[in-house]
């Protein structure tokens, strides 16, 4: 049994599908990258494991958390799981923060919530996870209001209140998009270490190749709220099985190493289209240049080497690269990623 | 800070100033003059003339302006030309009546429209939201005079529950004085209710949309306890700089509804000064009418700036 | 009288313009469609348009003069057939009197829009094309006046000048210069920003004939909701100073006056009062959500996002 189950999770907007028979898994400790263009169905994925869904969406399927099934509980339990087994981290560390309380209260206010502490030690304990998400004053931080840090502070105090609980699963939804890029990679380090330190599994949700496989350890590729292809980082980065993954990869490869403004961006022809609006079968067949009728049929998600699944007519062959720089490229991605966080530490 | 402050202090004196040589002057052009009201139709115009210089209204305008400031600023409003009083006791008492009657009328809107906003908004594109907002729309339209006296009609000539008029001192108590102001507050109170209602419906379905309320919940607070630690804070914030303005309309719808139940409040005390034509008793009520409404307008400038810590106030 | 809410909502929440939408809006072959749509309008535009009828079938008919006092008087009969509503203390018919007090809402309205709209609109103007200390100055003498209780200064202004509709309503149209002048600047210096000012600017177009083509089309939108909104103001007020006996005097009927004067029977005929009250409360009602209604339709950017 693994930590997080997904099995067929579907979402809908009113009758309008936004997530379809989503399925994955996320082990005792792994880190798992979900990774899609936006509209994919990404965020909405860890909010329906959160069970933060907006009124209008609504969930089927089970998420299992440590066996216990989520959508299934009461909104009473599921509150009593939250922040405590299951921590968020979300994108906008800005307006993520309640702009009127101070940043310790925010921080120990998990700590109140779930371990009934008081608002004395609370503080002191929220101090103390300051001082580990590397503020180098926590007790200042503590007392200032959200405004008066910067965004690359704001999120540290998110993460330091994700953790604060030692969770076993903190669900991280683009962690570093809303920041300036020489802090992105001190945040997404930040963020390995400290759920490594806890012991707690990471969900890391990104549009950023760069980003997913320089963190974790299983990748899942979304697109138009269905799983495309799911395996092991390495496995996907160089063998991928579906067009759509490959696509993602070249254009990564492209835009790290620089070809790409030299030449023309192999980018993934057309653009994402609307919620609702994505074809029939096979969802990504209007944008794919291996499409034929067979796609107007939706395929499953196949078995190939291992772990590694993909859902697809016309798969890539295995070890062999789709375009002539795909396997350098997802190396490139790699090492970039490597590179960049090394730096910043 | 104290630049602020400053600032802040010197626009509202300047307001003052500017609102005080209205007041006056507007009313120094008035047709009838007390000396003709004191001395009645048959008085001759040389009687009225010798009145008018016994009252001091011959001197030149500027020099009365000054001679009531400078009664205003030591505390002194003048004597009452008709009846001779001194000022200060009526305004004194008319104050015991409208003071309790606006601050209960403010009490009640904004527990009503407090309640009734955070469920409109909670509510928000349900048929119950709507059916809420729509109430909110006759709140609005409804003025408070005119609900004081639908008020009467139904509680008091109908079910004889409360009392529909008059007021006899709070020495008689507290108990039946608050009775006795229990339907004007009402008749305030509903109208009052209404606005505020919709101020607090628009600013709590942006906090419900926010994302730290989702933060909130993602720590483990579910939705009523996430808004009440962290919405409702939030939300009354924009509520606030409206309270200046809300205040100001109470005070003035005070003025009619103390005539629908014939209150001796300043409504009373001002109505009755205006038919009289006791010019320096109306400018002594419209002035300090006009001046607590621009003080509590300062106040809640000021105070708005202590609440949100985004805002400087040094700025 | 706490009512500029509509107006005071917008100034104070500052629902910031860029009104080119609005422009279009206004030629555009939707409006029609949209108004429709929309129930708040709608049913708005349906309650004033009544209330524009009933005025103006007053000016030539009513079933009994609503002024003269009768001689064979039938003094506080209830409703009949020859008296509808039935008849007041001295003995004039309810019905006759409540439509001829229409024409005096809507005149009270009328007034309070043009002292409003002729003085609040050119200052905004000026503030946004002036800019530097004539704006400021322009503005902060607003947010003086803003902050002065509309009612308690046509109080002041009919004490002073004698209990008149056009007095009182002058106050309240001075009252509301703040809110005009404040759509106009901010309307106005949203459009002034824009590229196409720019592009004109660069063609050689006057100021003047810049404010004129391109700036007033495109706030005329927003004043348009303005002025309906007003209308409700203007109402209330005017009803507020006739029951104070400081608005229009008597014997001309008017809404206010007549619920000062049932007040006296209200024991024995609470119906009296009962007609009045509902006819302002239809008015301002009617006018507030044909002003709601009317941002919404014409503005689409004002809608709350679905």
């Amino acid at each position: 049994m693994s930590l997080l189950d997904v099995e067929g999770l579907c979402v809908d907007l009113g009758r309008v599908p936004v997530l379809s028979e989503v399925s994955f898994s996320v082990g005792t400790a792994e880190r798992v990258g979900l990774i899609g263009e936006s509209g994919s169905g990404k965020s909405v994925t860890a909010l329906a494991i959160l069970g933060l869904l907006p009124a209008s969406m609504t969930a089927r399927g089970t998420v299992r958390l440590e066996g216990e099934d989520l959508l299934a509980a009461s909104e009473r339990r599921r509150a009593q799981l939250r922040g405590d087994r299951v921590a968020m981290v979300f994108q906008e560390p800005t307006s993520a923060l309640d702009p009127l309380m101070r940043v310790g209260r925010q921080v120990g206010e998990v700590l109140r919530i779930h371990r009934g502490a008081s608002r004395r030690q609370a503080h002191a304990e929220a101090v103390r996870l300051l001082g580990r998400v590397g503020f180098a004053d926590p007790e200042a931080i503590a007392r200032a209001f959200p405004h008066q840090l910067s965004g690359g502070q704001r999120q540290r105090v998110v993460l330091a209140s994700a953790v604060a609980c030692r969770p076993s699963l903190v669900v991280a939804d683009e962690p570093t998009t809303a920041l300036d890029v020489t802090v992105q990679a001190q945040v997404l380090d930040l963020l390995r270490h400290l759920v490594e330190e806890s012991g707690s599994a990471l969900l890391l949700i990104s549009h950023d190749l760069a980003v997913v496989s320089s963190t974790c350890e299983r990748l899942v590729v979304l697109y138009g709220g269905r799983v495309l292809e799911l395996g092991r980082t390495a496995e996907v980065l160089e063998d991928p099985r579906h067009p759509y993954t490959a696509g993602l990869l070249a254009t990564a490869a492209a835009v790290s190493d620089g070809s790409g403004l030299r030449g023309r961006l192999p980018a993934l022809a057309g653009s994402v289209p609307s919620i609702g609006a994505f074809p029939s079968g096979c969802v990504y067949r209007n944008r794919c240049e291996r499409a034929d009728e067979a796609c107007l049929a939706l395929p499953r998600l196949e078995s190939g080497q291992g772990d590694h699944r993909f859902a697809c007519w016309h798969p890539l062959e295995t070890g062999r690269a789709p375009e002539p720089r795909t396997g350098e490229a997802s190396q490139s991605v790699v090492q970039g990623a490597n590179r960049a966080s090394g730096e910043k530490r | 800070m104290a630049s602020f402050l400053l600032r802040r202090l010197l626009t509202l004196a300047a307001s003052l100033g500017v609102t005080s040589v209205a007041v006056f002057f507007l009313l120094a052009v008035l047709p009838g003059s007390p000396a003709a009201v004191i001395l009645g139709t048959q008085a001759t115009p040389g009687a009225v003339q010798a009145e008018k210089v016994k009252l001091g209204l011959t001197a030149p305008l500027w020099d009365r302006y000054g001679h009531w400031i400078a009664g205003l600023l030591s505390g002194n409003p003048g004597v009452s030309y008709i009846s001779q009083r001194p000022i200060g006791p009526q305004i004194g008492q008319a104050l015991s009546v409208t003071g309790p009657l606006v601050g209960l009328g403010l009490t009640l809107g904004l527990l009503g429209g407090g309640v009734l906003g955070v469920l409109a908004a909670l509510r928000n594109r349900r048929v119950s939201g709507a059916l809420l907002s729509s109430l909110g729309q006759i709140g609005l339209a409804v003025p408070n005079f005119v609900a004081g006296i639908l008020l009467v009609i139904v509680v008091g000539v109908k079910l004889h529950w409360l009392p529909t008029g008059g007021f006899n001192g709070w020495s008689q108590g507290v108990g039946p004085a608050l009775r006795q102001l229990a339907l004007p507050a009402l008749a305030l109170g509903i109208a009052e209710a209404a606005i505020i209602s919709r101020f607090v419906r628009s600013s709590v379905v942006e906090v419900l949309q926010s994302d730290f309320l989702r933060t909130a919940r993602a720590k483990g607070l579910r939705l009523g306890q996430a808004l009440v630690r962290h919405g409702l804070r939030n939300a009354a914030l924009p509520v606030v700089t409206v309270l200046g303005l809300e205040l100001a309309g109470l005070l003035v719808g005070a003025i009619v509804v103390e005539q629908v139940f014939n209150l001796p409040g300043l409504g009373l005390l001002l109505i009755d000064a205006i038919d009289n034509r006791d010019i320096i008793l109306v400018q002594d009520v419209v002035m300090l009418l006009a001046g607590t409404v621009l003080v509590v307008n300062t106040l809640v400038d000021v105070s708005y700036r202590l609440l949100d810590p985004r805002i400087g106030l040094d700025a | 009288m706490t009512l500029p809410l509509g107006l005071r909502e917008r100034a104070r929440t500052g629902v910031e313009v860029a009104p080119e939408l609005g422009a279009s809006a206004l030629g555009d072959m939707g409006l029609a469609r949209r108004f429709l749509s929309c129930p708040a309008a709608l049913i708005g535009g349906a309650i004033t348009g009544l209330l524009v009828l009933v005025a103006l079938v007053s000016l030539v008919w009513t079933p009994f003069d609503p002024n003269a006092i009768p001689q064979n008087v039938h003094l506080l009969a209830g409703p009949s057939g020859s008296h509808l509503l039935g008849t007041d203390a001295l003995g004039r018919d309810v019905l006759s009197r409540l439509m001829a007090g229409s024409r005096v809402s809507l005149y009270a309205g009328v007034v309070a829009v043009v002292v409003a709209s002729v003085v609040g609109v050119p200052a905004g103007l000026a503030a946004a094309s002036l800019g530097g200390s004539a704006s400021e100055a322009i503005m902060r003498l607003g947010d003086i006046l803003f902050a002065f209780p509309a009612l308690l200064g046509a109080t002041t202004l009919t004490a002073a000048l004698g209990a008149s509709t056009t007095t009182a309503m002058l106050a309240i149209g001075i009252a509301s210069v703040p809110y005009f002048a404040r759509v106009a600047r901010s309307g106005a210096l949203a459009v002034l920003s824009s590229e196409y000012v720019l592009a004109a600017r660069a063609y050689g177009q006057s100021r003047p004939a810049i404010v004129r083509r391109h700036v007033l089309p495109n706030i005329a939108p927003l004043l348009v909701v303005q002025t309906t909104l007003l209308f409700s103001v203007a109402i209330l007020a005017e009803a507020a100073l006739s029951y104070l006996g400081l608005g229009t005097p008597p014997p001309s009927a008017s809404w206010g006056q007549m619920l000062e004067s049932a007040q006296a029977t209200l024991q024995t005929d609470p119906l009296l009062a009962l007609w009045p009250a509902l006819a302002i409360a239809l008015a301002v009602l009617g006018f507030n959500l044909l002003g709601d209604g009317l941002s919404d339709v014409l503005d689409p950017r004002l809608r709350p996002v679905a």
